[in-house]
C-alpha cells in the first residue's frame, strides 16, 4: 500500500502552487468569498481538508513553520508535512508560521498564536481553520478592506465564543492573526483587517 | 572550457518566471501579509534580478510571483507601452515565463507599471503592480528606518502634515506633485509611488488589487480592492489634481493626465496623453465614428 | 510636428549589436581568452567575486570580459547568477588560523610564532612603468623563494593578546544560532555584527576605502594597528544531510585582517584592545583593511560610544556600500520621468503665475480676456 505521507502531493508543483496561491491571493482580497481549489492531482493525508493540504503545499517551506491541533497531529500529517513541504512542526502555538486546527478545538484558541509585533504586525500566524461546512452556521456581517458591500458568512460548526476571538483580533489591528476557513476544497479568507458584526453569535 | 558548457546548460535551466519557487513563496507570503495589512511595508528577501536595481525589480519579482499560464500581461512606463523600461521588462517576461502581454488595459489580467495608473478604471479580478523606487513616505523627513518604523507603530505621522501645512503656507498650495502621500484604511499612511497626484484618487476604492515592490528596499505592501486610499490634505487645502487649459492633441481628451512634448526650438510645445493605449483608443474611435457619419 | 516616439524594440535590440561590437573592439587585435583575465587580472576577478558575493573566478572572468572591465557591471552580472543558484547547505565554519598562508604580516609584533611573510605583493614596488610587458614575453618569472604555502602553525595575532585578556573576548552567542543571512531576508535595524560584516563583505570597495580612511582622518576617532594581515588558501568542507561528517570540497583563497584599536574602557569594562575583522575572496589587502576598520567604527553602539560619524552609523554604511544597489538607482535616473517632470512643470508654472498676477496691478474690467 502506498504510504499517503510521500506520494506525490502535486503532480506539478509549480503550476499548483502558482494557482493555490492565486485563489489564496484572491481570497485574502476579497474577504469572505467562498474560492474551490480544482483537482491538482497527487494525494493528500484523508485527515486533512483538500484545501488545507493545497495551501500548505503551495506556500509553506522550510523557513514556516506549522503548527497543529491535537486533532491534526498525527505520524501521516507529520511525515507529509516534513517530506513535501520541509516545514518543521512547531511544538507551540506561538512559534508558528502556519496554523492548523479544527473550529471546535479548543487548543486552537486565536489567542495563542503570534500576533505581529507594533513595528513589524506581519511577524503573525495564519490559521487555517477546518469546518465541517463553510454555511449553515451562524450568520456573522463582514465589512471592511476588500468588500464593496456587507458580505454574511455563516460556517459551521465553530466552538462557543469564536466569534468573540474573531473581533477581538481584529479589534487589535494593525496586530492580529489572518484567519482562512477550510472545508473540503473550498475556502474563504478573513484576514484582521476584516470587521466582523452578528445579532446572536457572539 | 567549462564553463563555455555549463552556462549554455544554465540558460535552460533557468526557472519558470526567472525566480525559483522557494524564493516565489517567500514573495507570495509577503503578498499574502501585505494584503491583511493595507498600507503597511511587510520586509521581504528581495533577491537580485537581472535586471537593475531602480529599474522595477521590486515590480518584477511580484509579477513572476504572480504569473501563471492563463495570464495576461501589460506593462507601461510614464503611461506607455513602448518606452524603453517597459519594452525590457514585457520581453523579459515573455522570455522567461512564454506569457501572453497586450498593451489594452481592459484585456490584461496584470498590469505591471511605473509612474502611472492607467486612465481606462480597472476592474476586479485584475492586478495592478506597482514599481516603487523609495517605499517609505517619511523617509524624506527621517532618513533613518529605525525611526520610521516606530512613527508607523504609532501611527505618528504628524511631521507629514506639518511638512505639507509648510508647504502650503510657503506656496499656496501643496507643493508635492508626484508621491503624494495617502492614508490607506484610516491606518497607514503610504506612498503611491511617484504616480502624479493626479492618480491618486483613482486608487481610492478600486476594484482591482494594487500591489507595490520595492526591490532595492525590500519591501512590499498591498492595498485589496474597495479599500478606502485618501491623500492627505487640510478642510481648508483639500487636496486637487492637476488640470490642463488645452485638450490632448491627438485624442482631444479632457480627462486624461497629458505629458508636453516640445516641437521646435522656439517655444513651441503640444500636450498628449501620458497613458498611449488610452489615447490611441480616442483616435481609433474618432476616426470609425467619422467614417460612419 | 511631432513624431511619436515609438520602435523601442528594435532600438532596443539596435544596443545589445552595438554593446557586443563596443565590446569587442577592434578585431585585427586578438580577443581575449576568458581564462588569461582568470590568470592575469586575477585582482580583478578577486573584487568582482567579493562584489558579486560569489566565489567561482571561471564567471568572475567571464563577467569581466562581458562588461569589458566594469567592476561594478561585472559584479552584478555574478550576483544575478547567483541568487538562481539552488542552496546545497552551508560549509562548516572555515578556520583561518589553518590556512596555508601565502603571506601574512603584523604591523604591531616585530617578529612572531610563524614569522613574516612578504609572499606577493605591490608594497614594495615603485611605481614604475615596467615597459617589458608592453610586450608579450613567454618568459617565466623566477620566484626566488618556494611560492607554496609555508607549513608552519602560525596563530592569529588577536589571539596572542586574548591570552592574556588584552583583547575583547568574541564569543558565539550562547547555543550558537545560524547567523542572519543577508541574501535570503531584509535586513532591520539595530543590525548585529553578522549582519554588518556580510553586508561589508559584498559592500564596494571604494566606499569602503573612503570610509575607512574616513575614520583614519578623525571621523570615527579610534585608532588602529594592523595587528595582521593573512592570505594563502583554506579548505572548505561541508557536511551533506546524508553523511554525519564533514567533506573537503575544495580550497579557496582568501583574505583576512584584524586590525587592533585602543578601547579606553567604561564603568563596566577595563580598558583593553578591540578588534576590527575583514575578510574576503581572493587576495585582497586593501578592501579587508577598510571593511576591519568600518567594523570596528561600527561597534561604537555595543562600546557605548558616541555614533557620531558616517562610518559609524549602520543605517549609513549598510543601505550604501551595496553597489550593485547603488549603482541601480543613480543610475535609474536615465529612465524617463517625464510624467513626474510635467507635474512640476505645471506646478512651477502655477506658483509663478500666481506671483505674477498678486504683484501685477489689478487690470480693468475692459482690458481683461
Amino acid at each position: 500500500m502506498l504510504d499517503v505521507a510521500y506520494v506525490a502531493g502535486f503532480s506539478d508543483p509549480g503550476a499548483a502552487s502558482q494557482m493555490v496561491f492565486r485563489l489564496l491571493l484572491d481570497g485574502m482580497a476579497s474577504p469572505g468569498s467562498i474560492l474551490t481549489i480544482p483537482d491538482l492531482g497527487g494525494v493528500h493525508p484523508p485527515a486533512l481538508d483538500y484545501a488545507t493540504a493545497g495551501i500548505i503545499l503551495a506556500i509553506a517551506d522550510p523557513e514556516t513553520p506549522v503548527w497543529f491541533s491535537d486533532a491534526f497531529r498525527t505520524d501521516v500529517v507529520s511525515k507529509w508535512l516534513r517530506f513535501h513541504s520541509g516545514a518543521p512542526a512547531a511544538a507551540e502555538p506561538s512559534e508558528g508560521t502556519f496554523a492548523v486546527t479544527r473550529g471546535t478545538d479548543a487548543d486552537g484558541v486565536l489567542g495563542r498564536f503570534a500576533i505581529g509585533d507594533d513595528r513589524y504586525p506581519d511577524r503573525s500566524a495564519t490559521v487555517l481553520v477546518s469546518c465541517a461546512s463553510l454555511a449553515g452556521g451562524d450568520p456573522v456581517v463582514l465589512t471592511g478592506p476588500g468588500i464593496p458591500a456587507p458580505r454574511t458568512v455563516a460556517p459551521s460548526a465553530l466552538r462557543d465564543g469564536f466569534w468573540k476571538e474573531a473581533k477581538a483580533n481584529h479589534a487589535r489591528f494593525p496586530l492580529g492573526v489572518d484567519l482562512i476557513f477550510v472545508s473540503g476544497a473550498s475556502f474563504f479568507c478573513l484576514p484582521r483587517s476584516t470587521n466582523i458584526s452578528a445579532e446572536g453569535a457572539f | 572550457m567549462s564553463i563555455a558548457k555549463s552556462s549554455q546548460a544554465d540558460r535552460a535551466d533557468y526557472n519558470f518566471a526567472y525566480l525559483d519557487e522557494q524564493t516565489k513563496r517567500m514573495v507570495r507570503r509577503a503578498l499574502l501579509k501585505a494584503v491583511a495589512i493595507p498600507g503597511y511595508q511587510v520586509p521581504f528577501g528581495s533577491r537580485e534580478m537581472p535586471l537593475a536595481r531602480g529599474w522595477g525589480t521590486g515590480g518584477i519579482q511580484i509579477t513572476a510571483a504572480l504569473l501563471g499560464p492563463t495570464d495576461v500581461l501589460k506593462v507601461i512606463d510614464q503611461g506607455a507601452d513602448d518606452t524603453t523600461n517597459a519594452v525590457s521588462i514585457r520581453r523579459f517576461f515573455e522570455r522567461v515565463a512564454s506569457v501572453k502581454t497586450t498593451t489594452a488595459t481592459g484585456d490584461a489580467t496584470i498590469i505591471q507599471t511605473r509612474h502611472r495608473i492607467p486612465e481606462q478604471p480597472l476592474q476586479t479580478g485584475q492586478i495592478i503592480v506597482y514599481q516603487v523606487p523609495q517605499p517609505e513616505p517619511l523617509r524624506g523627513l527621517e532618513p533613518r528606518e529605525e525611526e520610521t518604523r516606530k512613527m508607523h507603530a504609532w501611527a505618528e505621522y504628524g511631521l507629514m502634515q506639518v511638512r505639507l501645512y509648510e508647504e502650503i503656507t510657503r506656496y499656496g498650495q501643496a507643493a508635492t506633485t508626484y508621491a503624494y502621500p495617502v492614508l490607506v484604511n484610516n491606518r497607514y499612511v503610504m506612498s503611491p509611488t511617484p504616480i502624479p497626484k493626479f492618480d491618486n484618487p483613482k486608487m481610492d476604492m478600486m476594484p482591482a488589487l494594487q500591489l507595490f515592490g520595492a526591490g532595492r528596499e525590500k519591501r512590499i505592501y498591498a492595498v485589496p480592492p474597495y479599500t478606502s486610499v485618501k491623500s492627505l490634505d487640510f478642510d481648508d487645502h483639500p487636496f486637487t489634481i492637476q488640470q490642463w487649459e488645452k485638450p490632448c492633441a491627438l485624442c482631444g481628451s479632457r480627462s486624461s493626465y497629458l505629458d508636453e512634448v516640445v516641437v521646435d526650438d522656439r517655444g513651441g510645445r503640444m500636450f498628449i496623453c501620458s497613458d498611449t493605449d488610452y489615447c490611441g483608443g480616442n483616435v481609433t474611435d474618432v476616426a470609425s465614428e467619422e467614417a460612419s457619419a | 510636428m511631432y513624431v511619436a516616439v515609438k520602435g523601442g524594440e528594435a532600438a532596443i535590440s539596435a544596443t545589445h549589436d552595438l554593446v557586443a561590437e563596443e565590446r569587442r573592439g577592434d578585431t585585427s587585435v586578438p580577443e581575449l581568452d576568458v581564462s588569461q583575465i582568470r590568470e592575469q587580472m586575477k585582482l580583478a576577478c578577486a573584487r568582482v567575486m567579493n562584489e558579486g558575493s560569489l566565489y567561482d573566478p571561471d564567471l568572475a572572468a567571464l563577467a569581466l570580459k562581458q562588461s569589458q572591465g566594469d567592476v561594478v557591471e561585472a559584479a552584478f552580472l555574478l550576483r544575478a547568477f547567483r541568487t538562481t543558484l539552488t542552496r546545497f547547505g552551508s560549509t562548516e565554519p572555515v578556520d583561518t588560523g589553518a590556512m596555508h598562508i601565502r603571506r601574512r604580516i603584523s604591523a604591531t609584533y616585530k617578529d612572531l610564532p610563524g614569522g613574516q611573510i612578504l609572499g606577493p605583493t605591490y608594497d614594495y614596488t615603485h611605481r614604475l612603468f615596467d615597459f617589458d610587458l608592453v610586450e608579450r614575453t613567454d618568459e617565466l618569472p623566477k620566484a626566488r623563494t618556494v611560492p607554496a604555502a609555508v607549513d608552519v602553525a602560525m596563530p592569529r595575532v588577536p589571539d596572542i593578546l586574548g591570552a592574556d585578556g588584552l583583547m575583547e573576548a568574541e564569543t558565539a552567542p550562547a547555543g550558537d544560532p545560524r547567523p542572519f543571512d543577508i541574501t535570503r531576508d531584509p535586513v532591520e535595524f539595530p543590525a548585529d555584527r553578522p549582519v554588518r560584516l556580510q553586508a561589508m563583505a559584498r559592500g564596494d570597495e571604494g566606499f569602503l576605502l573612503g570610509l575607512g580612511y574616513s575614520v583614519q582622518r578623525g571621523f570615527g576617532g579610534n585608532h588602529p594597528f594592523a595587528g595582521e594581515l593573512r592570505m594563502g588558501e583554506a579548505s572548505l568542507h561541508f557536511t551533506p544531510p546524508e553523511l554525519d561528517f564533514p567533506i573537503d570540497i575544495g580550497d579557496v583563497t582568501l583574505t583576512e585582517c584584524q586590525m587592533i584599536n585602543q578601547f579606553a574602557g567604561s564603568k563596566d569594562a577595563p580598558p583593553q584592545f578591540t578588534r576590527g575583522y575583514g575578510f574576503a575572496f581572493g587576495h585582497a589587502e586593501r578592501r579587508t583593511m577598510a571593511m576591519a576598520l568600518v567594523d570596528r567604527a561600527l561597534k561604537a553602539r555595543e562600546l557605548g560610544e558616541e555614533a557620531k560619524h558616517p562610518a559609524q552609523q549602520e543605517e549609513f554604511v549598510l543601505y550604501h556600500c551595496d553597489n550593485v544597489e547603488a549603482s541601480g538607482f543613480v543610475e535609474h535616473l536615465k529612465l524617463p520621468h517625464y510624467v513626474d517632470f510635467q507635474g512640476e512643470l505645471e506646478l512651477l508654472r502655477k506658483i509663478r503665475g500666481d506671483l505674477e498676477r498678486r504683484l501685477r496691478p489689478a487690470p480693468s474690467a475692459e482690458a481683461a480676456e
